[in-house]
């Protein structure tokens, strides 16, 4: 099976076999990856990676070979999700995360069990939809993706010194609606 | 000796010492400066819960749903057939590119009379070019006039010989080695998350009825049947 910049060379010449090919392999990554940004949002999601996908078939011409392919298609799947958010009712306005510490945060929890609610879906998309977009990017990006630093730069195409501060007052954020001030 | 400074830094760098993304030098600062400091290495211990407890809530947030992927491939096909017939090719973007190039070059030279030299000569060059791919090109006597419609190697080559519809949740990754085994290759995935398979090269037709049976056979198979 050929790497994934070859993948979109065919595209770019019109091949729909490899088209096909690539959502397959990337549209439940790509899907993970704009549910994180969106903090859920399950079916916005899938319409946004569609939506990036039918991008793809028209300038996979204009993937120029440098980078590594895959952040060039998360970065079309985050503009397509930027857009989306911009057109929300709430677009641009952020809950600061010392809001969200009263909804979020209950008295009787410990640190610990208030760490847990993070392994709950629900609890886990709350908390990341009162995160800025560029927090929960950094931190899905991280922490569930697991790329490594350079690529997350790559990807939100900034330097790696900022996705390392965004990552840090990410956490920092989540363990203050999680009421772990430590 | 590490500083307020250095010290933030390390710290911002834990989480990605912690899922294995940092590049040798930044690895080996963060494990020199955890030798000593027993709130880093508790700081790490954090870093590690987190990201595990977050994992597992992510996981459920967006499972992949294979075969609703799959209508949504065939929409997006439609899409991509309706909008654009002729399907996008990198070609004309390079010889845009090219004509770009010439136009370039021939604007950047200085004198009108040479920039009208060069035009002759490249008009010239352009005239011997096209005669020479002319009769390059020109028909055999004894080939056939082929039509879209007719009997055409080309297209008989890649049209599918097998049509077969993933089994749910498949990974793709079970798929294409499943398909590397039975010596297939994917040439089309032609409607309704249907993916169209040809035997590789080589590979004698007469091993297609038996590599149906096997792909019938695989839990990662829902539907596999010869192509009309």
């Amino acid at each position: 099976m050929e790497d994934l910049g070859e993948t979109l060379r065919l595209i770019a010449q019109g091949s729909q076999a490899a088209f096909s090919r690539l959502y397959c392999e990337q549209q439940p990554i790509m899907l993970r990856f704009a549910t994180g940004l969106m903090g859920g949002h399950g079916q916005a999601a899938e319409d946004m990676v569609d939506e990036a996908f039918f991008e793809v078939w028209r300038k996979a011409g204009q993937y120029s070979g440098d980078g590594h392919p895959q952040g060039w298609l998360r970065r079309i799947v985050r503009n397509k999700v930027i857009d989306w958010l911009r057109k929300q009712p709430r677009a641009g306005v952020e809950t600061p995360a010392d809001d969200a510490l009263a909804q979020l945060s209950d008295e009787s929890d410990t640190p610990e069990q208030a760490l847990e609610k993070l392994s709950d879906a629900n609890e886990l998309r709350r908390l990341l939809s009162h995160l800025t977009l560029e927090h929960r990017e950094a931190l899905w990006l991280c922490y569930y993706e697991e790329l490594p630093l350079s690529e997350i730069a790559a990807t939100v195409e900034c330097p790696e010194g900022t996705v390392k501060t965004r990552l840090f007052h990410a956490r920092r954020a989540l363990r203050a609606m999680m009421g772990d001030q430590s | 000796m590490t500083g307020p400074h250095s010290l933030q830094d390390i710290v911002e760098l834990l989480p990605f010492y912690a899922i294995g993304g940092l590049e040798e030098g930044d690895r080996l600062r963060v494990e020199q400066a955890l030798v000593g400091n027993s709130d880093l290495r508790d700081a790490l211990a954090r870093v590690r819960r987190e990201r595990d407890l977050l994992a597992i809530g992510a996981a459920s947030l967006a499972p992949p749903d294979r075969p609703a992927a799959d209508d949504r491939l065939a929409r997006l096909l439609g899409r991509i057939d309706a909008e654009a017939p002729v399907a996008p090719v990198a070609e004309p973007v390079r010889s845009t590119k090219r004509r770009s190039g010439i136009t370039d070059f021939f604007s950047r030279l200085g004198s009108p009379r040479l920039h009208r030299g060069f035009a002759i000569a490249a008009m010239a060059l352009i005239a011997i070019q096209t005669g020479i791919i002319g009769y390059m090109a020109r028909p055999a006597a004894e080939q056939k006039y082929q039509t879209l419609s007719g009997p055409d190697e080309d297209v008989a080559e890649v049209a599918p010989q097998i049509l077969l519809r993933p089994a749910q949740a498949t990974r793709w990754d079970d798929l294409a080695n499943l398909f590397e085994r039975e010596q297939l290759r994917v040439v089309a995935a032609p409607s309704a998350g249907m993916l169209g398979l040809r035997l590789k090269e080589g590979v004698p037709p007469a091993r297609l009825d038996a590599t149906i049976d096997h792909l019938r056979q695989s839990h990662l198979v829902s539907f596999a049947e010869k192509a009309q």
